[in-house]
């Protein structure tokens, strides 16, 4: 379906798939505050139906390997130093072209975004991201088109009132929040569209 | 205990794609460091660029901890250059001073003779069994530049190994700790 993984007793209810809430032992980690919300929002995006447009992160990971295999290499390869210089170089040369390239690509094709996905329902696919500045509890959840970055929406939401004290994830509270910024999106999506027509 | 729970579940809940991929920029990390230190070795000319002074033969001029930085060059060896040298089959290089150079007239072949600046006699008495003189190949570049005792945490982690593991250990906490917003 749209889930990149496989659910493992999935009940009826679908608001809450079946497997242990998300709970957070350290409310004071940003990081850990950011993530956990970066993911619950992408599963809930997963879930109406895009699928996660798996070839960027697949030429990432392609990159990153033959990168990683070139520095390996020139440090395992044979011969012995001074006289494999010019293998040595290469290898130097190569990993460096590699890992710009896969930097590139990354830039290009993702940008800040967590999630993008393929073309769904009419629209060319979109990319979905995140912004939390440093000291302030507010978190901004960001849904652009792809193709067109103007079709964009983006919600402010403050931070606490997602999180129980105890450390759990309000799962439905953010799951609503985030399909509301999605319903948004579809709109903006369809005025675009009447619009050029 | 709690914080390792917290990250065995996040690594439960990503699918193997995103594993792979945050596998791999911890592999770009260390493969970016590993890549730095062969372009020294590149750029140098030698197959060490830097290397820690392990003993204190070669007092006052250098004591053990200091780090030199090693050049190969493609001048000849003369008297009086600082050497680093390995012989064969032992892997710890040494570094002293090159006391004799005996040089074929047509330049192909080249003997050497080295001497620790502390030491009583020449290294005659280092040397493999039955072996008088150093070659060009024995040489891993000559002294360029050194910094004062900064080689002492080597040494160290060297004599105490239980250290080395303490150490990575402590960067890979703070790697898995630190994550930026």
């Amino acid at each position: 379906m749209g889930r990149n993984k496989k659910p493992e007793a999935v009940k009826v209810t679908n608001a809450e798939p079946a497997r242990d809430p998300i709970r957070l032992s350290n409310l004071y980690d940003a990081g850990a505050l950011k993530g956990t919300l970066d993911e619950f929002a992408r599963e809930v995006i997963l879930d109406q139906g895009y699928q996660e447009d798996v070839i960027i992160n697949n030429v990432k990971i392609a990159l990153g390997l033959a990168a990683i295999a070139c520095a390996v290499y020139s440090q395992y390869g044979p011969g012995k130093f001074p006289a494999n210089w010019w293998m040595v170089f290469g290898c130097v040369i190569s990993y460096i072209v590699l890992t710009f390239v896969m930097n590139v690509y990354s830039w290009k094709m993702e940008g800040d975004a967590f999630l993008v996905t393929k073309p769904f329902r009419g629209g060319k696919g979109l990319r979905l991201s995140s912004r939390m500045t440093r000291f302030l509890d507010e978190y901004t959840l960001v849904l652009t088109d792809r193709k067109d970055p103007k079709i964009e929406v983006m919600n402010t939401v403050r931070i606490p009132n997602f999180f129980h004290a105890d450390g759990y994830l309000a799962e439905s509270a953010w799951r609503t929040e985030v399909e509301k910024l999605w319903r948004a999106f579809e709109e903006k999506q369809g005025d675009k569209a009447k619009k050029r027509d | 205990m709690e914080f390792i729970a917290d990250h065995i579940r996040e690594l439960r809940r990503m699918n193997w794609r995103q594993m792979m991929a945050q596998g791999l920029q911890l592999g770009l990390i260390i493969t970016s460091a590993l890549m730095i230190w062969k372009s020294l070795m590149l750029v140098t000319g030698s197959e060490s660029p830097v290397v820690v002074v392990l003993s204190g033969s070669m007092e006052p001029g250098f004591y053990r901890g200091d780090i030199l930085f090693l050049n190969m060059g493609k001048k000849p060896i003369r008297t009086g250059e600082v050497v680093v040298f390995n012989l064969d089959g032992r892997d710890i290089p040494i570094v002293h001073r090159v006391i004799k150079v005996h040089e074929r007239r047509n330049g192909t072949h080249i003997d050497i003779l080295t001497k620790g600046d502390n030491n009583y006699g020449d290294d005659r008495a280092l040397y493999n069994e039955g072996q008088e003189w150093l070659h060009q190949h024995h040489i891993m570049g000559r002294a360029v530049g050194f910094l004062p005792k900064v080689g002492m945490v080597t040494i160290v982690m060297n004599d105490y190994p239980a250290l080395k593991f303490l150490l990575i250990g402590a960067l890979g906490l703070l790697v898995l700790t630190t994550k930026d917003g």
